[in-house]
């Protein structure tokens, strides 16, 4: 009936995991009953839940992106107690741990799930979270081309979330890393549920990612407002299409890799095991294939950010803009060609090994190309140093410090000494860094955009300069532990004369728990303070791009008339042509879609068949199979999926959104303010 | 090219498809994949020529959905998704060949000859 699911598979015994379910289940009530004291649940369910605007989507996928953030920082902080913990034959053990106060199988699950979490459920939906909320506004699109596969996407991306979330509670998670190293994710030595959990919550996840890429290229390509030729898009959007034109091609086959892997656990197949014509080589390269594509689907994006952030607050236009996209372009392409270096001790060939040497040190021309482009668009700018500007100034610094890092490990003969230590970790970490710095600079410069107030500046000096330094402290100090050998996964550290690092990250880690803690009190000060900080159309006065021409927030038809577009960096044009305060004469009718409840429903159906397929309750698999085809066919004799919204409401709209800390429009124009066209002018 | 979203008759994949040619690449590429699989129960030749010919029987079955039940072709509709489908030619013979690659030189190294 229930498969393999008993309630011996709920570790209550255990200390570390009953006081997350402690604080989850706080957390949850108070959520649950501030819902209800409000009266919310009406208003979540039709405004937010049921949702297909692209700007809400993108919000969830935020938020979803940042509860997962939360946790994976958490499992980091535990992965460097219990190193400086158990450092040395002398240290002491706790909580039933021989050393320290994790038993190895548990910390195994930690570094797992840290994994996981961060690259597929917390970097991956916040960096879907912004393209989602950005690229149609900033090709002037009223949504995405297909706004109910996008709802789709973002609830198979919540799944997989929820599933690795459950984990924690139901059961194990994988103890093979976040990598599965076969043939330890094989039946015989992963027995448990914990591989599956992995598996499972991937899979999903990456079906909402490809289906969301599907989404973001058709939207680039199709749905352009007038006048936004291909070389006057944002460099965002440009970096949104690249990084989904790899999401598209690369997760695929992360599917087929994870899928043969639970054919090999479901059905006693034979793709990765050790015998009978199996090869666990072929699990690492079809991993990687998906992998390396993927760690540049998580930074392109935030060069885009850093690309947008970085003229608004120097005045200039982007250097180099041309050769900013053939950058970006090429990076996509080699991207697909340097997956080898994940392995190279594996024991190919050296001219093998010399092939992925070269194309992975390919890689660092367009990337100092992008680095000199930054650069030199400061150069002789008006520079100021709001916060977005300081977190995209500091991801250069840490851009070039992982880029360095990364060309000594494209060297062959480093790499065997470096694989597997603490070195490859502080170098993947520093590069993601220049995610998280750039993903944070992006959500302190877009959040007026998205919630029409600003970030406190105070503050979020507070939370840049601690998060940047701990950083800096954990990662220096990791780079010095890794060149000493320090291998990585270490449940038990053998030397204690790496104590004085491992201390040293440790102090790093609790600077970074302070930038939480400053990040929240940022969020409090601002949320409180909100009426003096409303923001206008351009609350920074300076930005460049299209989504600066409507209003902050932006209204459910983000342009009251769809924009023309002049010039590249339209809202500059605008603004120095004096066009940025006009209002248009008329306003004419906007379709719109509408929302609906089945992208919902059908992710709850996938949660479900995802929890029956790792506990084997094969009835309930089946059932929620054919409950989603039964949805979709249902739905596919819907009546309406669109709306319309009726000029007269459009213009009425328009002037409550007039009445708020923008400036008032001073002339009136046929067509608009975003539909004036130079070319068409007398 | 613009389609008028109140008519979906009118999409070009609702136009071309029918029940003829779907019924055709159903039988065409039931039929390859069970000429591979008596191949393969019988035995029918050395390993590495059964593994050759089952390639060779991937591929036009490939070709044949691609072409019955897609209807990729070069019209003027469907011109933008075969080419969109042949843009993922070079990542297919990049990843695929250069596994083969690696793993023939892996093979030389650690296994027993």
């Amino acid at each position: 009936m229930f498969g393999r699911l008993t309630l011996s598979q709920v570790p209550y015994d255990n200390l570390v995991v009953g006081t997350a379910f402690i604080f989850a289940a706080v957390l949850g009530l108070v959520i649950v009953g501030s819902l209800t004291y409000y009266r919310k649940w009406g208003w979540l369910y039709t405004e937010w839940l049921t949702t297909i605007d692209h700007k809400r989507i993108g919000i969830m996928y935020g938020i979803v992106g940042t509860v997962m953030l939360f946790r994976g920082f958490v499992d980091a902080i535990m992965m460097r107690t219990q190193q400086v913990m158990a450092a040395g034959p002398l240290s002491h053990g706790y909580l039933g741990a021989e050393h320290g106060y994790l038993p190895p199988y548990h910390y195994d699950q930690i570094y797992g799930s840290h994994g996981t979490i961060m690259l597929i459920f917390a970097a991956t939906p916040i960096l879907a979270g912004f393209m989602n909320y950005l690229v149609p506004l900033q090709i002037g699109a009223r949504d995405m081309a297909f706004p109910y596969l996008n709802a789709l996407a973002f609830w198979m991306t919540a799944v997989g979330a929820a599933l690795t979330m459950v984990s924690l509670f139901v059961g194990d998670f994988s103890h093979a890393g976040w990598v599965g190293l076969a043939p330890l994710t094989e039946l015989p030595y992963s027995p448990d549920v914990g591989v599956d959990y992995w598996s499972w919550a991937l899979q999903i996840g990456s079906i909402g990612t490809t289906i969301g890429a599907v989404n973001i290229i058709a939207t680039i390509i199709k749905m352009r407002a007038p006048g936004m030729t291909w070389m006057r898009m944002s460099l965002f959007t440009w970096t949104s299409l690249t990084t989904n034109v790899i999401g598209l091609t690369a997760f695929p086959v992360l599917g087929v890799a994870i899928g043969l892997l639970s054919l090999d656990r479901y059905l006693g197949t034979h793709f990765y095991t050790t015998g009978l014509g199996g090869n666990f080589m072929l699990y690492t390269n079809l991993f990687w294939i998906w992998g390396h594509p993927e760690v540049y689907f998580i930074i392109l994006p935030s060069w885009g950010m850093m690309s947008e952030i970085i003229p608004t607050f120097s005045e200039k236009k982007l250097f180099g803009y041309p050769v900013m996209v053939a950058a970006t372009m090429s990076i996509g392409c080699i991207s697909w060609t340097v997956w080898l270096h994940h392995f190279f001790t594996m024991g190919a060939g050296p001219v093998v090994n010399a092939f992925y040497s070269i194309a992975t040190m390919l890689v660092a021309i367009p990337t100092g190309v992008k680095v000199f482009d930054w650069a030199l668009t400061m150069v002789r700018g008006r520079l100021t140093f709001t916060t977005p500007m300081l977190w995209a100034v500091s991801a250069i610094f840490m851009q070039i410090i992982g880029g360095w890092t990364g060309m000594m490990l494209a060297i062959p003969a480093i790499n065997y000494m470096t694989h597997n230590s603490v070195f490859v970790i502080a170098h993947f970490h520093c590069v993601v860094m220049v995610t998280v710095f750039a993903s944070i600079g992006g959500a302190t410069f877009w959040f007026p955009k998205m919630f029409g107030f600003t970030l406190d500046e105070r503050s979020g000096k507070w939370v840049f300069w601690l998060l940047v330094g701990g950083s800096f402290i954990v990662f220096t100090a990791m780079f010095m532990l890794g060149l000493t050998g320090m291998p990585r996964r270490l449940a038990y550290v053998p030397y204690a004369t790496w104590w004085p690092l491992l201390a040293i990250e440790e102090i790093g880690i609790f600077v970074d728990i302070a930038a939480l803690a400053a990040f929240i009190w940022q969020i409090t000060v601002s949320i409180r303070d909100r009426n003096s900080n409303l923001a206008g159309r351009d609350p920074w006065g300076t930005a460049r791009s299209l989504e600066w021409l409507t209003h902050s927030p932006v209204p459910d038809y983000n342009f009251a008339v769809i924009p023309h577009i002049n010039a590249r960096d339209e809202a500059a044009w605008r603004r120095e042509h004096h066009l940025d305060h006009i209002m248009p004469t008329e306003y004419s009718d906007i379709e719109m879609p509408v929302n609906t409840p089945v992208p919902m429903f059908i992710g709850a159906c996938t949660a479900a068949f995802g929890f029956a397929m790792i506990w084997r309750i094969w009835w309930l698999a089946i059932a929620s199979l054919v409950t989603i085809f039964v949805i979709v066919i249902f739905r596919s004799f819907g009546g309406t999926t669109g709306t319309t919204i009726p000029g007269s409401e459009v213009r009425r709209m328009e002037r409550l959104a007039a009445r708020g800390p923008e400036r008032r429009p001073d002339r009136l124009v046929p067509g608009a303010v975003t539909a004036f066209n130079a070319g068409a002018a007398e | 090219m613009s389609v008028d979203n109140t008519r979906p008759s009118e999409h070009p994949e609702i136009a071309f498809s029918n029940g003829r040619s779907y019924l055709i690449g159903y039988v065409v590429t039931l039929g390859l994949l069970g000429i591979s699989l008596l191949l393969v129960q019988g035995h029918a030749m050395s390993a590495f020529n059964l593994m050759a010919s089952i390639s060779v029987i991937a591929f036009l079955t490939t070709i044949a959905k691609l072409y019955y039940l897609f209807h990729l072709n070069f019209s003027e509709a469907q011109r933008w998704n075969t080419l969109t489908l042949m843009l993922n030619v070079p990542l297919l013979i990049l990843s695929i060949g250069l596994t083969a690659w690696m793993f023939q030189t892996l093979y030389d190294r650690v296994m027993m000859h």
